[in-house]
């Protein structure tokens, strides 16, 4: 899997969204589209955890507030199914505890609505150098 | 045969009487009667009977054998032989009462001088039966008497006791001369100097507390004019220490002959139960405080959660259509699909928006004749231990005509409490005795009358003036900045108006306006 991941460019390989929201999910699908990403999505961490996905995804774009596991609770296991992934965190609402949390994980944590921009620009540095 | 022994000399018959009289006691003194009139008067036997119930009861009986005379049996019913056979049958009346008979037998008939001596004896009988049967009813009355004070005592002593243990005293008030004695109880409640247990009904109200006083002194004085019962709670500042003690009185009138001269109450010490009922309110008002900052919390948090989704949605939508776009070869579809996803992303938010204005939108006001006077009073009512416990002097300024306004009465309550409470809270830094809530009522003519709360806190600063009635401005440390702008659009549902100013010479006041109805 590793050396496929080296083998395949970056921008081809694509980026996970998880997000329980239809119209957030379907948007960011749009946008990474816009932006010339390959994308699959997954309204729960189950879904991705067991998908095709899972082993080629480059990033993973991750809601906090996902109706069965949590949000950490998937990054925690991503940390060993996947330890190369680097994880965006993005959310509704954030209390200071989970904004605590994503930076003792070491990822970044975006609140909704997020810039367009933002978020393209730091998905681009991620592939690029690694979670910042 | 015995011979019959020679009348008795007159100095043995003094003697014999004077022994008599000195026999006060009943059962002592009829065996000696007997037994004088065997000695004396000759008889060979002598009875004292009585008379009851049909029967003759022998009292008592003496014998003669030669010289000796003895006592035998008494206390029991004599017989038809005893009766037939007396030679004497001597009546035993003193004062018009019969004391019985004395029943004299002799062997031969006895000379003149002994019957003489026997009826001199009988007179003198009588009158020592009837001194000795006073004198055993005064013993017995006295005997009573000590008893009944005992437990008179002992029940004073239970009522002292229990009025300690129950911290309630008594008291009696006798109207016409304005006197109201106290019980020892009482007088420790009320902290009377030693020994000083009755008091003058200005002297009692001297000892009220000064803002409970007026409305204690119209409650007895309406209830003494008719009679009534008389039921107060009130606080008293103790005459020795000045220590304020909350008091449950009740007064009754003892009618005698359909009128009443005096009043006999109680008065209980509930400082602890009203203590108690006061920490119990503040916790509760602590909790609402709590639970309200926690409502508001999750409020926005979930307002937050909803609304951002469709935000994120659209913001997203609106990068991808510009970069659609924005290729060399512009993709027109996919910006469409985009722009088609921003229009329902916006809706979606404009109905989360609406959905949760119809959760948190007031009920239509149900507009009805209020008296407004007792409106205010009904609002007092609910901060009364607000204002005790902050020690708040209350001045209410109430028009004697009752004056009605249109209004819905839980909005209404709603801007008093929250006025009240507001000059409460705007006075919490200047001392207890310069804290007076003023609430006044005047009708500014026929058609309007008008509302005013003033306190003597340290007033609203200049600048923030114009802002005291914005939503969410504050000058609390945990207030929302809700009450002021709601009280506001209340008053002004009400057609009328909100206003607020500094007092003179400190302090703010809160007025507002009402339309009356007649």
């Amino acid at each position: 899997m590793m050396s496929e991941g080296e083998t395949t460019p970056p921008s081809h390989r694509p980026i996970a969204v998880i997000d329980d929201d239809l119209g957030v999910r379907a948007a960011l699908c749009n946008l990474l589209d816009s932006a010339g990403h390959r994308h699959c999505s997954f309204d729960g961490g189950e879904d991705f955890l067991t998908s095709t996905c899972l082993p080629v995804a480059a990033c993973a774009i991750v809601d906090l507030n996902l109706p069965e596991m949590s949000g950490f609770e998937l990054a925690e296991q991503l940390r060993s199914l996947r330890p190369d992934l680097p994880v965006l965190f993005i959310s509704a609402q954030v209390t200071p505890l989970q904004r605590q949390r994503a930076t003792a994980m070491g990822m970044a944590l975006l609140v909704k609505p997020v810039d367009a921009d933002t978020l393209l620009v730091l998905l681009t540095s991620t592939l690029l150098y690694g979670p910042p | 045969m015995p011979s019959d022994p020679c009348p008795a000399d007159d100095d043995a018959l003094l003697h014999a009487l004077r022994e008599l009289s000195a026999l006060l006691d009943p059962v002592l003194l009829k065996p000696a009667l007997t037994r004088a009139l065997c000695q004396l008067a000759g008889a060979r036997r002598c009875l004292l009977v009585r008379h009851e119930a049909g029967l003759t009861l022998i009292e008592a009986e003496a014998r003669r054998d030669g010289m000796a005379v003895c006592n035998n049996k008494d206390h029991c019913i004599a017989g038809p032989d005893d009766l037939h056979t007396a030679t004497l049958t001597l009546r035993l009346s003193h004062r018009g009462q019969a004391r019985g008979e004395l029943l004299l037998y002799y062997d031969a008939p006895p000379a003149a001088a002994m019957t003489r001596c026997a009826h001199h004896l009988a007179a003198h009988a009588a009158v020592a039966l009837a001194n000795a049967a006073d004198h055993a009813q005064a013993l017995l009355e006295k005997e009573q008497l000590l008893c009944a004070e005992r437990e008179l005592r002992t029940s004073q002593e239970l009522l002292k006791q229990g009025e300690r243990f129950n911290h309630a005293g008594s008291m009696r008030y006798l109207v016409r001369e304005d006197l109201m004695f106290c019980s020892d109880e009482l007088c420790r409640i009320y902290g009377l100097p030693p020994g000083r247990n009755c008091i003058t009904y200005d002297e009692f109200a001297s000892i009220m507390h000064p803002d409970d006083r007026q409305e204690v002194i119209e409650t007895v004085n309406a209830a003494v004019a008719m009679g009534g019962t008389i039921r107060v709670e009130h606080r008293i500042c103790r005459q020795d220490t000045g220590e304020v003690r909350y008091l449950s009185g009740i007064g009754k009138p003892v009618w005698v002959d359909g009128t009443f001269t005096e009043y006999v109450g109680t008065a209980t010490d509930i400082t602890v139960r009203r203590q108690a009922e006061y920490a119990i309110r503040a916790a509760q008002v602590d909790m609402e405080r709590v639970s309200r900052a926690n409502t508001v919390g999750q409020l926005t948090a979930s307002i937050a959660h909803e609304i951002n989704q469709p935000l994120m949605s659209i913001v997203s939508n609106a990068g991808a259509s510009l970069r659609w776009l924005n290729r060399p070869v512009p993709e027109l579809e996919h910006a469409r699909a985009g722009l088609r996803d921003i229009i329902s992303e916006g809706q979606r938010a404009g109905g989360i928006i609406s959905s949760l204005q119809n959760l948190t939108r007031n009920r239509a006001p149900q507009f009805e004749r209020l008296n407004l006077a007792a409106l205010i009073r009904h609002t007092l009512t609910l901060s009364r231990s607000e204002l005790e416990q902050r020690e708040v002097h209350l001045s209410l300024s109430l028009p004697p005509a009752e004056v009605h306004v249109l209004g819905d009465t839980v909005q209404l309550q709603q801007v008093l409490l929250n006025l009240v409470v507001n000059a409460i809270d705007a006075m919490a830094a200047v001392p207890e005795n310069a804290r007076t809530l003023n609430i006044g009522v005047s009708c500014c003519n026929e058609q309007r009358v008008k509302v005013e709360i003033q306190d003597s806190g340290e007033g609203i600063a200049a600048d923030a003036m114009p802002h005291i009635f914005d939503a969410v401005y504050t000058t609390k440390e945990n207030g929302m900045g809700m009450g002021l702008a709601i009280c506001r659009s209340i008053i002004e549902t009400h057609r009328g108006r909100l206003r607020v100013e500094a007092a003179q010479p400190q302090g703010t006041v809160f007025s507002f306006d009402l339309p009356r109805v007649p």
